[in-house]
């Protein structure tokens, strides 16, 4: 996999379509994140994927509405606000994606009647937005110290009119593809917890992109590991 | 798959839902053409013929198929499509080869224009395929468009192409195929000099302002059948001012066609009219003769009181036309080798309309069928085209067709689907059909009807019981056991509504296995039936009435003669003959208590025509006879409605379908009292009991004939018995039967009404379970909206066959004189009714080619001076009767006065026409 995601981006290098620089032997845009930056909420995370970038607050575990409590579990909120304007629909798309892959992951039970509430504010939007939302999420959580069975992902793939696979494509790469997948991956068994596709594709392309998503969450989690490193090392 | 497109949609509950569209190309459709290898397996459905008939167009010699545009499909197809000619239509309508002539919609080109282009490409698709299957065939694709633009672009892109009109006219085979074009070409409606005679329409979005802001008023155009001048508006709104506005004179009428919904606009005061009494047809011949128009208008506009004024209008515009194709008779036009010819409607009230046509020869003296196309403004007559000729004049096939067509009568044989839901012959009665059913098939039962009635739907018993009361049974044949509802049977019958009896044909509501079979009670057969059974004592009170399913088997079948011949002889003494006189003793008891409660007896003249067996041509005409069993069999069936009627409300006060019969505003009167008082009678009216007790008193022992003559006067004051939903309305009163409540409950045969009303009862009985349309009580209401129009227009098509058999009669006798009486005296002319035949006509006294006679009208008495003699109603005169054969355009019985002699108006008695020396004879003895 390793070697076909290696040609992939030096096919991109050749035509000099990619504009972020990607790091070597990764043909993901480059990462940057940044956690507890925000003082009132209990966890925070900036996340750059190129030049997208969202910012994620969590809230929690905290008083939940009468109307909303889970008996047996937290309940998890999670509120996508755009750049400008108000949420669309697209973002309460979003925000239910981004949901239901937390609450794979979350241990919920551990805190009964309670909310988790993660706020996710676009800064700018160059393409994958909904992994780097993923993964900004991910991370907050991590800085909030919300119990988790496992850390997850996102992954976006693209693949263009002729069926060249693109991760983490940009904005215009995107515009550009014929389908675009975003896959949700958790850390321990590499297995997805959520995707979501838009336009055409075969049996084999899907797998092909799953496959290429597995590998490339690596390199994500190893950047996680390290930041958290970084970040408790120095303390 | 040729493009998806993916987007997201917030739900009502507040989530979101991801929608993805796909659209896929089919490349399975052929090309259509047999044979052809490229598109081998792809043909299924209708195919093109292998050699394409009709190559006989002198624009294209060589054969072709044609590929006309939707626009030319849409408007022409049905006109001119006859098996043979169009041979493409089927491959036109679904576009072969979908891959490779997929048009997509470009930026800023409408979707008209992307269709254009579409059926372009496919013609052009079209003839490159067809040279690449057989070159030497030389098969060619014509493409049709009257669009001007889109033939420009088709002859640019090399695509041979014309239009309707070019092709249509260039088939040297069907030259008749021109007429049939629906003139759309606006050059050809040039036919006046550009006067304008119309005040030009306002758009809708203006009357639908003027109509919410009260400026204009909105309702349905009614033309007058006596004057083409004048037309009625009844505007739709709340019941309580459902007013009516009068329009007259052309300009004001202002293109508007019987039927339609349109936008008055009310005159100021001074300006409104009273109806006028003038009868006028729409004679002339030359459509540019306005100023005589104009006269006529003037003779409308009359000076008379302030009272008789009412809200009078004009149209400004149209809100829908209801336009539908019109059965009449071609005038030729009198000028040689016309092509353009007038087309008199025969309803009068739809406008003479200007059809273009070369064969106006041969559709001289035809009955056909036209329809309008539109009415531009600088035409005194709408402009149409020829659809379909029906047949000879006067032919009694297309007659018979004509008045059913223009009275809106289904009467198309039943389809497949619904004679599916006809029970299996043979049919007999199973241990399934007696459950909730009682055996009656032991008791007394026979039927009462008129000679050679087939579709006897109605059977009666009466039988002493131990205790000494009696026992009336009415059994009506059991149709809702056949008619399930909700199937298409039930459907076809709803929509039929009712049974039409025209003089010699019949067309019926229900399948006849049904109506002359399964259902008909017809004696020594066991039959299913719904009876309603009395326990009375011999005073004829009720004292117990039950309902119930039940099976019978009448035992006898009679004939009103053959039951009066039995109640009167004394010899017979079987049980039908006890049971026959037991019902009549009661039902005279009925009658008379009915008739004391203030029923009406109201007379129509009928007529019955004995028809020759073999050509079924009338050959006598009587009027129709009443025997006491006749009434006798009547008096029962209003006591099984009044009983059923009041049984159902019980059970369903908001949705029982009843009939009422409300009484007539005094003002429907006024004719009544007016001719009543020229003959120093009074008529009281106001309650029905006073009506007919009046009436009873009114009588002249000179004139015996007054008392019949006031009653069918009576009779046109009345309104119309209707239908309606018990939770709709609250005044149930049936005013001409004096009953509180009233339904239909004993022809279900011939009746839908009835057939629901089993229904009802059924149901409120528990002999059978309901349905959700049964208790609807909005349904309920539509379906009495139709009943009560087939019910008027079935009376309608009875009228109109029976005058046109009168025609025929009148054709066979030739010309007569008989003696008369002026029912209505109106401005120019008086109504007259002959007895003898229970015929009405109208007399004319102003005639085209002769000179006016001084005519004095009195709208107070009513009376009508004409020089010396003057005519009140009721007076006894003689008139003429002959077939106007001289007009073509409508045969029609025409009347004109032999006496009393008026010079220069009556016809003398003498003329030597006349073929009957009777009058002369009488004459002279007066003259003594």
């Amino acid at each position: 996999m390793e070697g076909v995601m290696r040609t992939d981006a030096k096919m991109r290098t050749e035509s000099g379509a990619e504009s972020s620089p990607r790091g070597p032997g990764c043909s993901l845009r480059h990462f940057a994140c940044e956690q507890n930056l925000l003082s009132r909420p209990d966890g925070s995370a900036s996340f750059l994927q190129g030049d997208t970038s969202v910012l994620a607050g969590v809230y929690g575990p905290a008083e939940v509405k009468v109307s909303k409590e889970i008996f047996n579990k937290a309940t998890l909120e999670v509120i996508l606000r755009p750049k400008i304007g108000l949420p669309g629909v697209a973002e309460k798309s979003r925000e239910r994606l981004i949901r239901n892959t937390c609450e794979a992951v979350v241990l919920g039970a551990l805190h009964p009647r309670t909310s988790i509430t993660v706020v996710l504010q676009v800064v700018s939007d160059a393409g994958s937005l909904l992994a780097c939302g993923l993964n900004a999420a991910c991370m907050a959580l991590v800085d909030a110290g919300v119990p988790m069975r496992a850390l997850f992902c996102g992954v976006t793939c693209a693949l263009d009119s002729e069926g060249t696979l693109v991760l983490d494509p940009t904005a215009k790469q995107e515009k550009e593809a014929r389908a675009i997948l975003t896959f949700a991956l958790d850390s321990v068994e590499r297995k997805l917890l959520m995707s979501t596709t838009k336009g055409l594709y075969s049996d084999a392309e899907l797998q092909q992109c799953l496959a290429a998503a597995q590998a490339a969450s690596q390199h994500v989690f190893r950047f996680y590991r390290e930041s958290l490193q970084r970040r408790y090392s120095k303390s | 798959m040729l493009k998806s497109k993916t987007f997201l949609k917030k739900t009502r509950a507040g989530g979101v839902m991801k929608i993805v569209r796909e659209h896929y190309l089919r490349d399975d459709i052929g090309c259509g053409a047999p044979g052809c290898a490229a598109c081998g397996g792809a043909h299924e459905g209708p195919v093109l013929e292998p050699q394409p008939l009709d190559p006989a167009s002198s624009l294209c010699p060589w054969p072709h198929y044609l590929l006309p545009d939707t626009n030319v499909l849409l408007h022409q197809i049905l006109r001119v499509w006859r098996p043979g000619t169009w041979a493409s239509v089927a491959s036109s309508l679904r576009l072969p080869g979908s891959l490779e002539t997929y048009v997509e919609q470009e930026q800023g080109e409408n979707a008209n224009d992307r269709n254009d282009r579409a059926i372009r490409v496919a013609a052009k698709w079209y003839n490159e395929h067809l040279k690449k299957m057989s070159a030497e065939n030389h098969l060619q694709v014509i493409f049709i468009t009257n669009d001007k633009k889109n033939k420009e672009k088709a002859i640019e892109e090399g695509i041979p192409a014309f239009t309707c009109e070019e092709y249509v006219k260039s088939l040297t085979a069907n030259p008749e195929l021109i007429d049939r074009l629906a003139c759309l070409s606006e050059e050809g409606n040039e036919i006046e000099s550009g006067r304008i005679i119309f005040s030009e329409h306002l758009p809708l979005s203006k009357l639908q302002q003027g109509i919410k802001s009260g400026t204009y008023l909105q309702g349905t155009f009614r033309a007058s059948r006596e004057n083409y001048l004048e037309a009625t508006v009844w505007v739709h709104g709340d019941d309580e001012e459902n007013k009516e506005i009068i329009l007259q004179g052309l300009k004001h009428l202002n293109r508007a066609v019987h039927e339609d919904i349109v936008a008055v606009e009310l005159l100021p005061k001074n300006q409104w009219v009273a109806p006028s009494s003038v009868v006028l047809h729409d004679e002339g011949q030359n459509e540019d003769d306005l100023e005589k128009e104009e006269e006529r208008e003037r003779i409308l506009k009359t000076a008379v009181n302030e009272k008789m004024l009412k809200p009078t209008g004009r149209v400004v515009g149209i809100i829908k036309r209801n336009w539908r194709p019109y059965c009449g008779m071609l005038s030729k036009s009198d000028i040689k080798e016309s092509r353009r010819h007038l087309f008199t409607p025969a309803d009068k009230r739809i406008p003479r309309i200007r059809i273009e046509t070369r064969q106006a020869s041969t559709l001289e003296g035809r009955r056909i069928i036209v329809a309008i196309d539109g009415w531009p403004r600088n035409s005194r007559y709408p402009n149409g085209h020829f659809v379909k000729n029906l047949g000879e004049v006067g032919d009694k096939e297309t007659e018979t067709e004509v008045l059913l067509l223009e009275h809106d009568v289904p009467h198309q044989p039943f389809s497949q689907a619904v004679l599916s839901f006809l029970p299996k012959m043979p049919w007999s009665i199973t241990e399934k059909d007696m459950k909730n059913r009682e055996d009656l098939r032991h008791l007394c039962v026979c039927s009462v009807d008129p000679p050679g009635c087939t579709d006897i739907d109605d059977a009666l018993h009466c039988r002493e019981l131990e205790n000494g009361n009696l026992e009336v049974g009415v059994h009506i044949a059991d149709v809702s056991h056949f008619i399930r509802p909700g199937n298409a049977l039930d459907q076809e019958s709803a929509r039929r509504g009712t049974t039409v009896y025209l003089c010699e044909k019949r067309i019926d509501m229900v399948p006849e296995l049904l109506s002359s079979n399964l259902c008909s009670l017809r004696c020594n057969v066991d039959r299913l039936a719904f009876s309603c059974i009395w326990e009375m004592n011999h005073n004829a009170e009720i004292l117990k009435v039950r309902f119930t399913k039940s099976a019978i088997n009448s035992k006898a079948s009679l004939t009103y003669a053959e039951a009066q011949m039995r109640i009167d002889s004394t010899a017979m003494n079987d049980d039908i003959t006890t049971s026959l006189r037991g019902l009549n003793k009661l039902a005279k008891i009925l009658k008379k208590r009915r008739i004391e409660k203030g029923a009406l007896t109201l007379s129509s003249p009928e007529v019955r025509f004995h028809m020759d067996s073999e050509t079924h041509d009338p050959i006598d005409l009587q009027t129709k006879e009443l025997r006491e069993t006749n009434s006798m069999v009547e008096e029962f069936m209003l006591l099984a409605n009044i009983s059923v009627a009041k049984k159902i409300h019980e059970e369903f006060s908001e949705h029982a379908l009843l009939r009422k019969h409300p009484a007539p505003p005094p003002s429907n009167y006024e004719i009544l009292v007016k001719a009543a008082k020229s003959k120093n009678l009074e008529i009281k009216t106001d309650t029905a009991k006073s009506l007919a007790d009046s009436l009873d008193r009114a009588d002249s022992p000179t004139f015996p004939y007054l008392n019949t003559l006031l009653r069918i006067l009576a009779t046109r004051c009345m309104m119309q018995a209707v239908y309606f939903c018990s939770g709709m309305d609250n005044d149930f009163h049936h005013y001409g039967l004096a009953s509180p409540i009233y339904t239909h409950f004993t022809s279900p045969i011939r009746r839908y009404a009835d057939i629901i009303v089993h229904r009802l009862l059924a149901v409120a009985i528990g002999a059978d379970c309901t349905y959700p349309e049964l208790t609807d009580k909005h349904k309920l209401a539509d379906l009495c909206k139709n009943l009560n129009f087939r019910h008027k227009m079935a009376q309608y098509a009875q009228r109109a066959s029976v005058a046109f058999h009168t025609q025929l009669f009148f054709k066979s006798k030739g010309i007569v004189s008989e003696e008369a009486y002026i029912l209505f005296v109106r401005k120019n002319a008086i109504v007259v009714l002959i007895p003898k035949y229970g015929l009405e006509g109208t007399v004319f006294f102003e005639e085209k080619d002769k000179p006016k006679p001084r005519l004095i009208y009195d709208d107070e008495i009513p009376s009508l001076k004409i020089e010396d003699t003057v005519f009140h109603i009721f007076d006894k005169v003689k008139v003429k009767i002959m077939l106007d054969s001289s007009n073509l355009q409508h045969q029609k019985i025409r009347m004109s006065l032999v006496e009393p002699q008026i010079p220069g108006i009556s016809i003398p008695v003498d003329t030597p026409n006349m073929d009957i020396n009777e009058p002369e004879r009488k004459k002279k003895k007066r003259e003594k």
